[in-house]
């Protein structure tokens, strides 16, 4: 068993940036087509990284590498934890750990618009935490259900319950969907740094990093896109086999649900993102986890 | 109080299609103040026209020269002017779709302009810049057929149109984004000199077109004014100017008369001529003095974005930074073209 | 009410429709007929006048007469056509092609072929021989750089060499043909025309014989003529005041005077019905033809081989030149009528087939009967002494035996 949680882990470390490299190349192109145009191909991701780490790296302070160098290893640990199936908490610890680390390389810069990004990413993270608490504690809960009162953390135990979870846990995965939005930094929480340029913030968060620390920083969005999507498959996990193939169908067709979101809203101000996360955490979030505490 | 910080803004930014310098005051994410610098591509407009010659300014020379252009040259200035307006207001339609992160509707709004374009290039040639007035009238006929074939595509047009503007018109996040942003009041567009949409959605009546020049006196249609002052009003107003647009244009088509596109002018421009026109983005002041040789004496030109700046930098103050981009669009700025 | 996502039934219709853009340049488009795409130039026909570099906007054109170049910054040029619509020899023109998109700046030269454009020509530009010129001012006016001042007030020609660009169009439309592209034949201390720069054509009637020679000269069409109602005036306000109708008139009966006098009312010359048209005494007639080639309408036809001399009434307008150009005056306008005028009667002096023959012992070699000969066919060489008629060319007209200052030519 512990070898093949290992392996698992391996497996993410070397094919986690590829699919979620793919996958950004896939939103790209079904983003042209919904906008009328062609599209570069799927590979194009693949190509903008390796031209990132081929350009001369203007680094405004020596500690900007260390720090996207550790949001990168953290960011990787989180995926690595996740698919080896430790305990949930610790891994949405790590996963804030390495947040932080994007800001600490925001902030390191004197720039207005990378601080300013900081400043937001910061106001991202107060929005979507208690939902990501509440996603562990309803996986808690519905492992609890599941086997007869001994609840569990640890993530094997979630994926290995007599049925999906997402039975007992749909409110939590339309409010961790919502969330979902602001990680991915999709329209219309994609306040802090967007895909594109065109926003009053330049590019936000990244604004001062070049070359090989922005394509490090880019690499460790992948591996957090498929971690994020791990969690969404998470939800469709049961003893049975064929949960495997539905957890990926549904993993996809969320990734497809959000480029659909980002193409049919505007960028949205904070106030509003706050106002929206923290309602539909409470509302969505709150009241599974009512149902569940009292009903089951 | 908190901490004020000054944020750059341009001459060089990703949202900002134009060379403006924008210091922006800000007290966390408000604007405080905001300081316009301009100038940036200016190209000496007054000493130029001493040197090359005068042939982009027909209208002014030709009040000037006292020419009587003929009637169909003057329906078919109209139509191409309706024709830019369309494709202005759709390029414009599209940037503030940027501007407030709806990509899709920007490209969408583009792709609607390429049309236009497309219907330009079959006509002038040229696809922005037509060069295809001169003095005494226009280089190229539109034969029947083809104002028909255009007839038809704007018909055929107007209904996607529809579907785009009533995106701006009923979403959700954009009206988050434009509703109650950047409130200009009537008495505040009069004492800041707005002109062009920003002055109409204001709810001031006033429409350089009505003065009758080209073949609008011939042209029944109702000046278009919004009410609530706000970006999402000055949004409303231009759409409702596409639809006014396909409107005036067919109403050209169909009664634009018979006969030559040109007539023959002699010699060179001696006196001087004021001439009030309206732009797509408002209007825009020309005045040219000749001096009977054929370079000009004086030139100046005023362009609506110019008269627009007090009214931007006015409703800047107070704003959301992360309204500034959105704000700086709805006057429709045209930095290049107001730094002659 | 606002609601969310109104514009998801829009992008999903997107999806499935085929993308409004395409592989650009690798898929080529289909331009209109009018799409400016690159300006094209004709090399062969440019005169290297540089008028489309003046022209141009953003300065993308480079003209080089010295090289006989032509070249284009393609990445400049934004297809205006300015100087296509501005080109005098209309050998720029637009393609629908555009230039192809580039990683470099491109610049297109154009050479002209067998390029024998030569520093000369370069700087070649419009002289004015004032002993000709009459101030009218039309080069001025055509000139598409302004680069001519004419002031008739001080009868002063002066051209701005910055400004000419050598396109020729001045002396094409010069009146007078004094005009030339070439060496400066300017020269300032000329006499005065003899007339003031305000002075108004004024006809005197009753010399007048309503002829239109100067109507058809008028490079302004400022003079009315009539000759069934013995009319002549002058339009006051399209003369330009040249003088060319002065010039032109075979009676010299026009004057150039001031306004006042030209427009004070004046009897008119009573209508009458009389003709007056040229006849010739044929006696004395040795069909040289120079009447006939000179006559402004065409109405003489002479025929040496039939000795026929020939008018056609109906085209002569009595103007009198063939009076004035006949070299053994055998020409006057005595005739009333046109039956009268063209009474076939041969009375011939002269042999028809006499050859000149100089008397080489008193013979000056002076040449004026080589000058005087319409047909060139004496040769004269005074440094060898010789003096030789080509029998071919000679047309026997004995002109040269009555131009002759010493008499030293005979006819046999």
């Amino acid at each position: 068993m512990t070898t093949i949680r290992a392996l698992a882990a391996i497996i993410y470390i070397v094919l986690g940036a590829l699919v979620a490299g793919l996958l950004a190349g896939l939103d790209r192109k079904f983003s042209a087509r919904m906008q009328g145009r062609r599209g570069p191909s799927v590979f194009q991701p693949f190509y903008d990284v390796a031209k990132l780490f081929s350009k001369e790296t203007l680094a405004l302070n020596g500690g900007q590498f260390v720090i996207a160098f550790s949001f990168l290893i953290l960011m990787v640990l989180t995926g690595a934890l996740f698919f080896a199936g430790v305990d949930i908490l610790l891994v949405f610890l790590a996963l804030s750990t390495a947040a932080m680390f994007l800001v600490f390389a925001a902030t390191s810069s004197n720039s207005a618009m990378s601080t300013m990004g900081a400043q937001r990413e910061m106001m991202q993270m107060l929005a979507y935490e208690p939902m990501v608490l509440i996603t562990a504690v309803g996986f808690y809960m519905s492992t609890q259900i599941m086997n007869g009162g001994q609840g569990s953390f640890k993530i094997v135990d979630i994926a290995s319950g007599d049925i999906p979870s997402i039975v007992y846990l749909p409110g939590i995965f339309i409010g961790f969907l919502f969330i979902l939005t602001i990680k991915f930094r999709k329209s219309p929480f994609d306040i802090s740094t967007s895909h594109h340029a065109h926003q009053e913030l330049v590019k936000g968060v990244t604004t001062d990093l070049s070359g090989r620390n922005l394509g490090m920083i880019e690499v460790a969005h992948w591996y957090e896109n498929t971690f994020l999507l791990g969690v969404v498959a998470l939800f469709f996990l049961s003893n049975d086999w064929w949960s495997i193939p539905l957890a990926v169908g549904a993993a996809i067709v969320v990734y497809f649900l959000e480029t659909i979101i980002d193409n049919i809203s505007a960028r949205v101000k904070w106030e509003l993102m706050v106002k929206l996360a923290w309602g539909v955490t409470i509302v969505c979030g709150g009241l599974n986890l009512l149902v569940l505490e009292y009903i089951f | 109080m908190s901490k004020r910080s000054i944020v750059p803004f341009g001459p060089q930014h990703p949202v900002l299609p134009e060379p403006i310098h924008l210091d922006l005051v800000l007290e966390d994410e408000k604007v405080v103040e905001a300081i316009p610098s301009i100038g940036f591509i200016h190209r000496g407009l007054e000493k130029l026209v001493e040197k090359r010659n005068f042939h982009d300014y027909m209208y002014v020379i030709e009040r000037i020269m006292d020419v009587e252009i003929p009637d169909r040259a003057k329906y078919l200035r109209t139509i191409w002017c309706e024709m830019s307006r369309l494709h202005s207001h759709l390029l414009w339609l599209g940037l503030l779709a940027d501007a407030f992160g709806f990509e899709s509707l920007f490209m969408h709004c583009w792709r609607m302009r390429e049309t236009i374009l497309d219907m330009f290039e079959a006509s002038t040639g040229g696809r922005v810049i037509f060069s295809v007035n001169k003095i005494g009238g226009v280089l190229k006929d539109m034969d029947n057929s083809m104002l028909r074939t255009f007839v038809d595509m704007f018909d055929k047009m107007e209904e996607e149109v529809r579907q785009l503007t009533n995106v701006f018109l009923k979403d959700y996040t954009v009206a988050n984004r434009l509703k109650g942003v950047g409130i200009l009041t009537k008495e505040d567009a009069v004492l800041y000199g707005a002109v062009g949409p920003m002055m109409r959605a204001a709810g001031i009546e006033s429409d350089t077109r009505k003065l009758g020049y080209a073949a609008y006196g011939d042209i029944d249609f109702d000046i278009i004014t919004g009410k609530d002052c706000d970006s999402f009003s000055r949004c409303e107003v231009r759409i409702n100017e596409i639809f006014q647009s396909f409107n005036i244009i067919r109403q050209a088509v169909a009664k634009i008369p018979e006969g030559p596109v040109s007539v023959d002018v002699k010699g060179n421009p001696n006196g001087e001529a004021f001439v009030r026109l309206e732009q797509p983005r408002g209007e825009a002041i020309f005045y040219f003095r000749g001096n009977g040789t054929q370079f000009l004496n004086r030139a100046r030109v005023r362009t609506p974005t110019f008269a627009n700046i007090p009214s931007l930098v006015k409703i800047l103050e107070g704003c959301d930074f992360a309204d500034v981009p959105i704000l700086v669009l709805t006057i429709d700025p045209c930095v290049s073209c107001t730094e002659r | 009410m606002n609601k969310y996502g109104s514009f998801t039934g829009g992008v999903l219709k997107a999806l499935f429709k085929k993308p409004a853009t395409y592989g650009y340049p690798y898929n080529k488009k289909e331009y209109p007929e009018r799409t400016r795409g690159s300006i094209v130039i004709d090399i062969d026909n440019c005169i290297f006048c540089g008028l489309c570099e003046k022209k141009c906007p953003s300065a993308a054109i480079k003209v080089d007469r010295n090289k006989g170049t032509w070249s284009i910054d393609r990445m400049g040029c934004v297809q205006c056509e300015n100087c296509v619509v501005g080109c005098p020899k209309k050998v720029l023109s637009t393609d629908v092609n555009y230039t192809a998109p580039s990683t470099t700046k491109t610049v297109d030269t154009f050479t002209k072929s067998g390029a024998e454009v030569t520093e000369e020509k370069g700087a070649a530009m419009p002289a004015c021989d004032l002993d000709t010129c009459v101030y009218c001012g039309l080069c001025a006016k055509n000139c598409p750089q302004g680069a001519i001042t004419v002031d008739r007030a001080t009868k002063s020609w002066k051209l701005d060499e910055t400004l000419c660009v050598s396109c020729g169009l001045c002396t094409e439309k010069c009146p007078k043909k004094c005009l030339e592209m070439g060496e400066d034949k300017t020269k300032n201390d000329t006499p005065l025309a003899p007339y003031g720069v305000d002075d108004l054509p004024k006809a005197d009637l009753s010399a007048c014989v309503y002829c239109g020679i100067c109507a058809s000269a008028c490079p302004q069409g400022a003079i009315e003529l009539d000759r069934d109602t013995k009319k002549w005036v002058v339009n006051q306000d399209k003369c330009i005041h040249c003088g060319i109708c002065y010039y032109k008139c075979p009676k010299k009966c026009i004057a150039m005077v001031d306004a006042e006098t030209a427009l004070a009312v004046v009897e008119e010359k009573a209508a009458d019905n009389s003709v007056s048209l040229p006849k010739a005494d044929l006696d004395k007639c040795v069909y040289c033809t120079l009447c006939a080639k000179n006559c402004p309408q065409g109405a003489l036809t002479v025929d040496r081989a039939n000795k026929v001399w020939k008018l056609d009434a109906d085209a002569c307008v009595s103007c009198g030149l063939c009076v004035d150009k006949c070299p053994k005056k055998c020409i006057d306008m005595s005739a009333s009528s046109a039956a009268e005028a063209t009474e076939p009667e041969f009375k011939s002096g002269y042999d028809v087939e006499a050859m000149p023959d100089a008397n080489l012992d008193a013979c000056v070699f002076c040449g004026i009967c080589s000058k005087a000969c319409p047909q060139d066919a004496i040769t004269v060489d005074r440094e060898n002494k010789t003096w030789v008629v080509d029998e071919e060319k000679c047309i026997h007209c004995a002109i040269c035996a009555y131009k002759c200052p010493k008499k030293c030519i005979d006819m046999k």
